[in-house]
């Protein structure tokens, strides 16, 4: 894989969990913008020993261990067809065209197709671009909600902190990915994931703190703060500005499912190199179907139980057991000499 | 072994035979049987490739005055060494190198018994002056422009770069038409990996004929399928000295007054040498009205399209009222009628451009005056619409440079806009920005310095400092290279 740099990395991440951060419904209340900091902590906390066990080989490792490729295939397949359950479940029915949900996800996945055979350097690339024109959007989303911001609503509860604390996990598909990115990042990575892990939480407290300090009650009622934030947020007098976050919706719904098809193209070709051409469509086909069959909690009920797996018990394992091997090499070496 | 790359060998009259059998006797290979020192000679020159007054004078008056010589060896030597009949003088050893240098204006002569040839440069064949490109036009800077003859395109360089690290490399290309190319680069500057690999490619061009920078181009662009190119052309010698000093490398090609440089990056569409010319401020102003420029040409017809047909309530009222009483009365759909007038303008456009200048007048009249004035006025096409295709089309003036990427996307994006308003965009506008970030060329990203970011470039595109802080920077384009490992 191509090396990128580390500011990229950290777009391409925050960009992919942005878009789980605008498409779900359950994260609303007050209690919700602790859990976000709390697992903020506790993902970066995770993040700094999953880093240090890293030994820039996850492709080597994925190629003698098959079965480990096929687990993370897997699980960002299942993170992908994620994004067209969002996509379905979240979309306001004005923000996508009038022929339906479905047509909208085949052109996503069509526009996925192409914009992962660009390679994942032309992903990690148009990232920091589409992170600016975000930001910008963002921006203005909060300058737009500001005039409705009440701060007397905002309150801090405590009742939903762990069941905030699990969302906000089942969000984060992408910290698999730095595992596998963190091989082809140039320098200091962990900058770039504790800047992606700290912007991501900002966000989110951000969303929160705006669609409940401008929205009040109507939150509890809409569901999808972000979404109940556009429409409160106009910037402009006498006309809607809310069809303009189509825009943000599909920019960073491409870069979500290109990340997670990049990524199963580059573990598939690593594997078995004949899969080169045929990989992308074929994985986008397994998520849409995916989607199509399974809800969107159950699919992220199945991100949160991986996640460990594959961020943590996994590199372990195979950190514990090169570091094994190569004392048994030392002593092999001891006894010899 | 072909009769062409054999060595000149035999008598005079068999290497004339020779030479007539190669050239099937063609009616502008002039040869002038002369006996100089005593010795049987030939002159051999090209009509209309040579100047018949340098020739008379500096090459057969002299070659006439030589005194009487004991064979062709000692001709020859008094030749080359007590004469100086042209600065370049080559000598040729087979029928390949002859053949060229004959048809590039040398006058060769031969010797009876010799076994090589003398050349000569007296090249006299007509060619353009060196005048005012006809595109890159500015304000403040040169106004010489390169022409078709190779070199004099390296004089003009070399008049502005009067130093021993500019390098100029002479070869050839096209099997037949064995086209003189030079390839310029700085020494101090340029990579010998990166040259290496320019070679490497110029070399694997296996064409007849090299006729124009098109033809070459597409060898030194290395990704396939690319909206925007890679690989810049110029008419202008200051600019190419510009980009020499960026560590870029300048390919000349004779019959071309365009040269390539490679690589290049797409920032540098907005770029022009004017920019250095006027205050910072005001070039930071300009640079901005171009970037919008280039958006403006794209997406205008596609948003307006877009919003009027699936997102009404993006507009104020009065603006919908206006809108909605122009397209009352037009008979087509938006996209169509869209698409129909950026058409009739690619159609207006190309006439222009083929026809003759006196009539190219006379299409604008035409075009502009009775078409537009009586499509609007019968109903057929709305005014709203006119005025934004209007607006974008002009709006791509500004960058000539993308006029092929900006006519092909702003058709797209309408069709996009159309069919499914913003979302639409939205997703062609993915498409088109990884197409535009998969776009490099040995090595060299397209998008740099925005993607990858480098904070101290920002200084020459999100604005343009003063030449106090720019002297600082001893930038070259190696900066953004990109290893594949």
């Amino acid at each position: 894989m191509s090396k990128i740099h580390n500011h990229q990395l950290a777009a391409i991440l925050f960009l992919s969990g942005a878009w789980s951060v605008i498409c779900i419904p359950s994260l609303y209340g007050n209690s919700q913008m602790i859990s976000a900091a709390a697992a903020c902590l506790m993902q970066i906390l995770l993040c700094l020993p999953m880093l240090a066990l890293h030994s820039g080989t996850f492709t080597h490792q994925i190629q003698n261990h098959k079965f480990l490729g096929i687990l993370y295939i897997l699980f960002f397949l299942i993170c992908g067809a994620n994004g067209f359950c969002q996509l379905w479940e979240a979309a306001p029915p004005q923000l996508l065209p009038a022929s339906g949900k479905l047509t909208a996800s085949v052109l996503i996945a069509l526009t996925c197709f192409y914009t992962s055979s660009a390679g994942l350097r032309a992903t990690a690339r148009a990232a920091p671009i589409v992170m600016s024109l975000f930001v910008i959007s963002v921006i203005v989303l909060i300058l737009g909600a500001w005039r409705r911001a009440d701060l007397s609503r905002i309150s801090f509860e405590t009742d939903n902190f762990l069941s905030g604390i699990r969302t906000y996990f089942s969000l984060s598909g992408e910290l698999a990915a730095v595992w596998v990115l963190a091989d082809s990042v140039r320098n200091h990575k962990n900058i770039a994931v504790n800047v992606y892990l700290i912007a991501k939480a900002l966000f989110c407290i951000l969303i929160l703190f705006f669609s409940i300090s401008a929205g009040g009650r109507l939150i509890y009622l809409n569901g999808y703060p972000f979404f109940t934030l556009t429409a409160l947020s106009q910037p402009l007098q006498g006309q809607r500005a809310d069809a303009l976050y189509i825009l943000v919706f599909v920019m960073l719904h491409i870069m979500h499912t290109t990340l997670q098809t990049g990524i199963v193209e580059h573990i598939s070709e690593q594997m078995y190199p004949i899969t080169e051409k045929w990989s992308a469509p074929v994985s986008l086909i397994f998520m849409l179907i995916l989607a199509y069959f399974f809800k969107s909690a159950v699919l992220e009920n199945m991100i949160f139980w991986a996640l460990p797996v594959l961020t943590v018990i996994i590199p372990l394992i195979l950190r514990t057991r090169q570091f094994l091997r190569s004392i048994r090499k030392k002593e092999y070496s001891y006894e010899n000499s | 072994m072909t009769k062409e790359s054999r060595n000149i060998s035999g008598t005079l009259e068999e290497i004339l035979a020779d030479i007539r059998q190669i050239c099937a006797n063609s009616s502008d290979i002039l040869i002038n049987r002369i006996t100089i020192g005593g010795i049987a000679c030939a002159v051999l020159g090209c009509e209309g490739m040579l100047s018949t007054s340098v020739m008379s004078e500096m090459i057969i008056e002299p070659l006439t005055e030589i005194p009487v010589q004991a064979d062709s060896n000692a001709l020859f030597q008094y030749i080359q060494n007590d004469l100086l009949l042209s600065l370049d003088r080559p000598i040729v050893r087979n029928y390949e190198d002859l053949f060229r240098l004959l048809y590039s204006g040398f006058a060769v002569l031969l010797a009876d018994g010799q076994m090589t040839a003398l050349a000569y440069g007296v090249q006299g064949y007509d060619k353009r002056s060196v005048s005012e490109p006809s595109g890159e036009a500015n304000l403040y800077g040169a106004h010489d422009g390169l022409t078709e003859v190779v070199r004099t395109n390296m004089s003009l360089i070399r008049r502005r770069m009067k130093t021993p690290l500019l390098k100029f490399e002479l070869s050839t290309a096209g099997n037949l038409s064995q086209t003189d190319i030079c390839l310029c680069w700085m020494t101090d500057r340029v990579p010998p990996q990166f040259l290496r690999q320019i070679k490497k490619e110029l070399s694997s061009v296996r064409l007849d004929t090299v006729l124009s920078s098109g033809y070459l181009q597409p060898f030194l662009e290395k990704c396939r399928g690319s909206l925007f190119d890679s690989v810049s052309l110029s008419q202008r010698p200051d600019v190419l000295c510009s980009k020499l000093l960026e560590g870029r490398v300048v390919l000349l090609i004779d019959g071309t007054p365009f040269a390539l440089v490679i690589p290049k990056l797409f920032i540098e569409n907005f770029q022009t040498l004017d920019d250095y010319n006027h205050k910072p401020y005001y070039a930071f102003f300009s640079r901005w009205v171009k970037y919008g420029a280039f958006l403006t040409a794209i997406l205008l017809p596609a948003l307006y399209i877009a919003v009027s047909m699936h997102h009404p309530e993006l507009l104020n009222s009065t603006l919908i009222l206006i809108l909605t009483d122009a397209e009352k009365k037009a008979p087509l759909s938006l996209p169509t009628e869209t698409i129909f007038v950026l058409l009739m303008y690619e159609i207006i456009r190309e006439a222009g451009l083929r026809l003759p200048k006196s009539v190219g007048g006379a299409v604008s009249i035409v075009s502009g005056l009775i078409i537009g004035d009586a499509a609007v006025s019968s109903g057929l096409i709305s005014t709203p619409m006119l005025t934004m295709t209007a607006i974008s089309v002009i709006s791509g003036f500004v960058t000539p440079d993308l006029n092929a990427p900006i006519t092909v996307m702003r058709l797209l994006f309408i069709l996009a806009g159309g069919l499914w308003g913003l979302f639409g965009i939205g997703l062609l506008g993915m498409a088109v920005l990884y197409n535009l970030c998969a776009t490099e060329t040995f090595g060299f990203p397209a998008t740099a310095p925005l993607a990858p970011f480098y904070r101290r470039a920002m200084r020459d595109v999100a604005t343009r400092v003063n030449f106090h802080r720019m002297q600082s920077g001893n930038f070259t384009v190696e900066e953004y290279h990109e290893q594949n490992s």
